[in-house]
């Protein structure tokens, strides 16, 4: 497949009682590490109410990438905006409070703060009032309610995947990256937490997802498909039309 | 052209060491014999602290006091006629391990700092216990220090100066010998992480305590030596100020060498000499030195040499163009030992406060097989894993590995016993080449440190050079030759797991556990991976797998295991697991439904 | 009853260092070997203040926190910042920044110790039948209510939270919108300012002298141990069994023991509970 872009808008989403915000623009964008170059002239969009996948091998620059747009990298060249605003000099705590949630590969929560305090950390700064913003995330996570006062630690890892993802969500993100959240868990528990994801995406949250299970995710999950080759995009467009097993031939095998 | 370097770096060092022997004798004056002498007293104490900091990993603040309980040994001994030389070092060299065994003891559950300020606490008890015995030691007044006798005879300066030479010279064979040793690859492994140690089959706490007391000693030789120095003591000298300046001649040579306490010592006895009222600023001096060291400067003069050289040779950093696996160049003619033995695992349990990790859960597996773990998380895998290969006791259950019963054994027996196991997150030793990380499996035979390895006699040359080829042939099988002699921490993931996986082939070991050694891996890594498997479990290995991958483990295994809550629901042949109802219910899910893999593997 | 009030008092001196070890681990997993120091160059602040009245109590107490919080903003940007990255030079520099502030107050104010008299607390009076100094007193108060006081912005806080996580996971904190580098900083702050406050008074009870600093760090120390790392309860606790065990050791024994006493406690406490009393049992950072 030849690289192809397409902006057709084939899902509006409905914005209830959102403002219109979350738009992040990223082009041209290189990423490394010390000398090494792991992303090189990369342009993505995270489209409030849209869900998009991004795809490729280990080592073709989708954890760089994500890590890029959370801001835990320096920008080597290129763009990051948000909302026609530059968020390239800022580094990830700033980018955190501007409303970019990152999810990192990994379970990666508190293991010796409860649940509770988890999920405190991810509610935004001034709204100090802890019962009503809580109480709505553990409305989106029933699961969690039993254990609010129970050490993450304690939890299985289906569970405190869940905590990772409830605590990005308590900053009521108006992007949200995710970075492969099937990674150590049974296909049961990934399934609950993609739900989530979706569900998400339909409130108007602009989702970038990487995932290394490709049909999974192809079938009905994303609505727009960036597939990254050894740093750079071998493929961008809509998710619609795409068979899984040929991504998964040509770019993946 | 590096193997030269690497046989013949012994030289320098030694034609120094003989310069410096024969030097005064040649009417070489440019620094003092006291100074020389000075030079090799502190290269004794720094020494000291670049084996249990620089290797191990753990700051002995207390070092000074140690050197001067040396001091006083010497004193007392020598005050009741104990004049011989040989004697009283032999008798501060205990006194120094055993002050390091009372200081490291205590902390050995903590890390660190515990270390660090229980032996610094020994500096401020010293004018107490000093002014408590001053029967003996002639209190804050001090006294006069008899001179010691060799053989015989009294030692004289010109005498005291060849004496000092050989005691340095022979410390550092020792230091030198132990570093190059299975001791010291153990003692880097224990640095980086204390479970990939017991893992190797070495006992973290033995590592760090032997790094206490080892690292005293030489102190407490210090001491005696400049007791005879002096001709007087008290515990004056023995002050913060100098614990300082050892402290930052050990860091500015460079800790974590071997050679560096040598520079760092020339610099810090000749430089405040040359300084007019040094005294005054000597603590201030010293804390800047410290802090700019120990932040911007942090591998030390020593250290940068070794990395300039490493450029110099090829053995640097691995570069971006080398996670390409190369094809594999020779024959599998030198095949290590892979031959597995038989694990049976029945009945295991396991609780953790409320929650029942493991509950009568069983795996058997056999030489010549992959056996896969399979299971959702929480289901008790990775804790079966942990229990089988000792991280975890079992509160019920039986682990035999052929007949051998192994349960409840520490973690470092049971991989003497042959069970070798790879981490999730791969745990790579700083200051090794690939291959040196590789053949560190080896450890797990034993022999770490015998007087064979000490006098780098032939036998340990040959078991050397044997593991050495060992790894060199699994990396070339694996393909990854070309990186054998670069640095191993700076590989990237998908290396560092085959590298993970390859020291755990290496050391004959009986069963070879991996934990989720696929996560992570791209397509062409995973395929080498599966025939690496392959390759290993042909030769006879026992090889259990614990992973999520689920075409993965369709693909590589004999026989599969399914857990769920800490129990074992299914087990036969991979295809029969997968379709086995209860196994579909509680970890494949609705997304098996479908007869496609997950992920994008045929 | 006298020894009794001698020995709370050193306890309640040692719980506050204690704590002021503890504020570093916590909220910023690091071991701050230069706290004490601070300590001592509050001491020097009182010194300079020397025979002051109470009006100008607040000035004082002002100048010596605003001179504490300066020198552990210092510390963090020249000896913790540089060397977080190394993981094992860290030791390194904390001991190097100790020992250039007791060197630098070596060089300025020589080798003996100066006697303090501020506010009139070098008084004593009679409690319960024993005697104590005015100082002594104010030294507890002070110790029980910061204790009380950084433990409540610990655990009940956002700030005291995010510093936890930030210990943990400065990574993922960040990702939550937590500025962790601010967060050190502000934690040495917090303590370098508490340290020199302490250090006015302890200028008045014992004396300022450039050795002030290592002679607090052992028992400090052992208090630290002894009473938990992570627990502020604990170093109360810690400092009033340090206190105590010396008050008496010297009063009966002889002073010379007392340290003794104090390592034999230390290892028989390393040996039996490595984490202290109240210690987080998970919190194996030291």
């Amino acid at each position: 497949m030849s690289r192809q872009t397409s902006t057709a808008g084939h899902q509006q989403a409905p914005e209830v009682g959102r403002e219109s915000r979350g738009r992040l623009v990223a082009s041209g964008v290189k990423l490394g590490y010390g000398d090494v170059t792991a992303v090189w002239d990369v342009d993505i969009e995270a489209v409030p109410g849209r869900l998009t996948v991004v795809l490729g091998r280990n080592g073709a620059g989708k954890t760089t990438l994500m890590r890029g747009l959370a801001g835990l990298l320096p920008l080597g060249a290129g763009t990051v905006e948000l909302d026609g605003r530059s968020v390239a000099g800022l580094p990830a705590w700033r980018r955190a409070r501007k409303g970019i949630g990152f999810v990192q590969e990994g379970k990666r929560i508190f293991g010796q703060l409860s649940v509770e305090e988890n999920l405190t950390l991810g509610l935004p700064r001034g709204r100090h009032a802890q019962g009503d913003p809580l109480e709505r995330i553990y409305e989106d996570f029933p699961r969690l309610t039993p254990m609010r006062n129970r050490l993450a630690g304690e939890l299985s890892g289906g569970q405190q995947q869940m905590v990772a993802v409830a605590s990005a969500l308590a900053g009521d993100p108006a992007v949200l990256l995710v970075d492969e959240p099937s990674s150590g868990l049974s296909p049961l528990a990934f399934d609950e937490i993609l739900e989530v994801i979706v569900r998400l995406k339909d409130r108007g949250v602009a989702v970038i997802l990487v995932e290394q299970l490709v049909e999974r995710v192809l079938n009905g999950v994303a609505d727009h498909v960036v597939i990254l080759e050894r740093g750079r995009v071998g493929f961008v467009g809509p998710a619609k039309g795409l068979d899984a097993h040929q991504v998964a031939k040509d770019f993946l095998a | 052209m590096t193997s030269l370097i690497a046989r013949f770096g012994w030289v320098t060092p030694v034609v120094l060491w003989l310069l410096t022997l024969f030097a005064p004798g040649w009417g070489f004056t440019l620094i003092s014999q006291r100074d020389i002498i000075m030079i090799g007293i502190y290269c004794l104490v720094a020494a000291g602290i670049n084996l249990s900091f620089g290797y191990g990993g753990e700051l002995a603040l207390g070092q000074v006091a140690v050197m001067a309980a040396g001091a006083y040994t010497s004193l007392i001994l020598g005050s009741h006629g104990h004049t011989d030389v040989l004697v009283q070092i032999a008798a501060s060299a205990l006194v120094g391990a055993v002050l390091g065994l009372v200081t490291g003891l205590p902390g050995l559950r903590l890390s660190k700092w515990s270390l660090g300020l229980t032996s610094f606490f020994l500096i401020m008890l010293l004018p107490g216990v000093v002014v408590a015995l001053r029967d003996e030691t002639g209190g804050l007044e001090g006294s006069l220090v008899t001179p010691v006798t060799a053989f015989g005879e009294p030692v004289l300066v010109d005498d005291l100066y060849v004496l000092v030479l050989v005691v340095v010279g022979l410390w550092f064979v020792i230091f030198r010998n132990l570093i190059m040793s299975g001791y010291g690859t153990a003692l880097r492994s224990f640095r980086a992480n204390p479970m990939l140690v017991e893992s190797l089959g070495v006992s973290a706490r033995s590592m760090r305590l032997s790094s206490y007391v080892i690292g005293a000693v030489p102190a407490a030789v210090a001491g005696v030596l400049y007791a005879q120095l002096a001709g007087y003591l008290s515990p004056t000298p023995f002050s913060l100020a100098l614990l300082l300046s050892v402290l930052a001649a050990s860091v500015f040579g460079g800790s974590a060498s071997i050679y560096g306490p040598v520079i760092g010592s020339i610099v810090l006895v000749v430089g405040p000499t040359q300084i007019e009222a040094f005294e005054e600023y000597s603590v201030l001096v010293y804390g800047v030195f410290l802090l700019v060291v120990g932040g911007l400067f942090r591998h030390g003069v020593a250290g940068y040499v070794r990395i300039l050289m490493a450029r110099i040779t090829g053995r640097d950093a691995v570069t971006p163009g080398d996670d390409k696996l190369t094809p594999p160049q020779r024959k599998a003619t030198e095949m290590p030992d892979l031959q597995g033995g038989s694990l049976r695992a029945v009945g295991v349990s396991k609780r953790f406060g409320g929650l029942q990790a493991l509950d009568g859960a069983a795996l058997s597996a056999d030489p010549g097989q992959v056996t896969a773990l399979i299971g959702s998380n929480g289901a008790g895998k990775t804790t079966l894993l942990n229990a089988i290969s000792g991280f975890v006791k079992p509160d019920a259950g039986s682990v035999q590995i052929d007949g051998t019963d192994l349960t409840g054994r520490s973690a470092a027996r049971i991989a003497r016993a042959g069970v070798s196991r790879a981490f999730q997150t791969p745990v790579i030793p700083e200051g090794m080449s690939v291959v040196e990380v590789v053949a560190s499996g080896a450890l797990r035979r034993g022999g770490l440190v015998s007087p064979a390895s000490l006098l780098r006699l032939p036998s340990f040359r040959r078991k050397r050079r044997a593991d050495d080829a060992a790894a060199r042939g699994l990396l070339d099988l694996a393909g990854l030759s070309h990186i054998a002699d670069k640095e191993a921490s700076s590989i990237p993931l998908g290396l560092r797991r085959l590298v993970e996986v390859l020291r755990a082939a290496t050391g004959s070991p009986r069963v070879v556990m991996l934990d989720e050694p696929a996560a992570g891996l791209a397509d062409d890594a995973l395929a080498d991976l599966a025939n690496l498997l392959e390759l290993v479990k042909s030769h006879g290995a026992t090889v259990v797998l614990i992973e999520h991958n689920v075409s993965f483990v369709m693909s590589v295994a004999d026989t599969v295991y399914a857990m769920d809550a800490g129990r074992l629901i299914a087990h036969g042949e991979p295809e029969a697991v997968r379709n086995d109802p209860q196994v579909i219910n509680s970890y494949l899910g609705r997304s098996t439904a479908e007869p496609e893999q997950e992920g994008a593997l045929q | 009853m006298t020894v009794l009030w001698a020995g709370l008092a050193l306890g309640a001196l040692y719980a506050t260092v204690a704590m002021l070890f503890n504020i570093g681990m916590a909220q910023a997993g690091v071991f701050n070997f230069a706290i004490p120091q601070v300590l001592m160059v509050g001491a020097f602040v009182g010194y300079e203040f020397a025979g002051a009245s109470l009006a100008i109590l607040p000035v004082v107490f002002v100048v010596a926190a605003g001179a504490g919080a300066i020198l552990g903003l210092l510390i963090e940007l020249v000896a913790v910042r540089p060397a977080a990255r190394g993981g094992h030079g860290i030791l390194i520099t904390t001991v190097g920044a100790a020992f250039v502030i007791e060197g630098a107050a070596f060089i300025k104010y020589g080798v003996g110790g100066h006697n303090v008299t501020l506010f009139g607390w070098d008084r004593l009076f009679d409690l319960l039948g024993g005697r104590l100094f005015v100082v002594d007193a104010v030294i507890a108060v002070v110790a029980v209510v910061s204790i009380a006081g950084v433990y409540v912005l610990s655990r009940r806080t956002r700030w005291g939270l995010e510093g936890r996580a930030a210990t943990l996971d400065p990574e993922s904190a960040a990702l939550r919108g937590v500025n962790v580098t601010a967060n050190r900083l502000q934690a040495f702050m917090l303590a370098g300012a508490l340290a020199a406050v302490v250090g006015v008074l302890a200028a008045v009870k014992i004396n300022a002298s450039y050795g002030l600093g290592t002679s607090l760090l052992v028992y400090s120390f052992v208090a630290f141990a002894v009473g938990g790392i992570g627990s502020y309860p604990g170093c109360l606790v810690g400092g009033v069994v340090v206190g105590l065990l010396q008050a008496y050791t010297a009063r009966y024994i002889g002073a010379e023991y007392a340290l003794m006493i104090a390592f034999l406690l230390l290892l028989i406490v390393l040996l039996a509970r490595p984490t202290g009393l109240l210690g987080n049992r998970q919190l194996r950072i030291v």
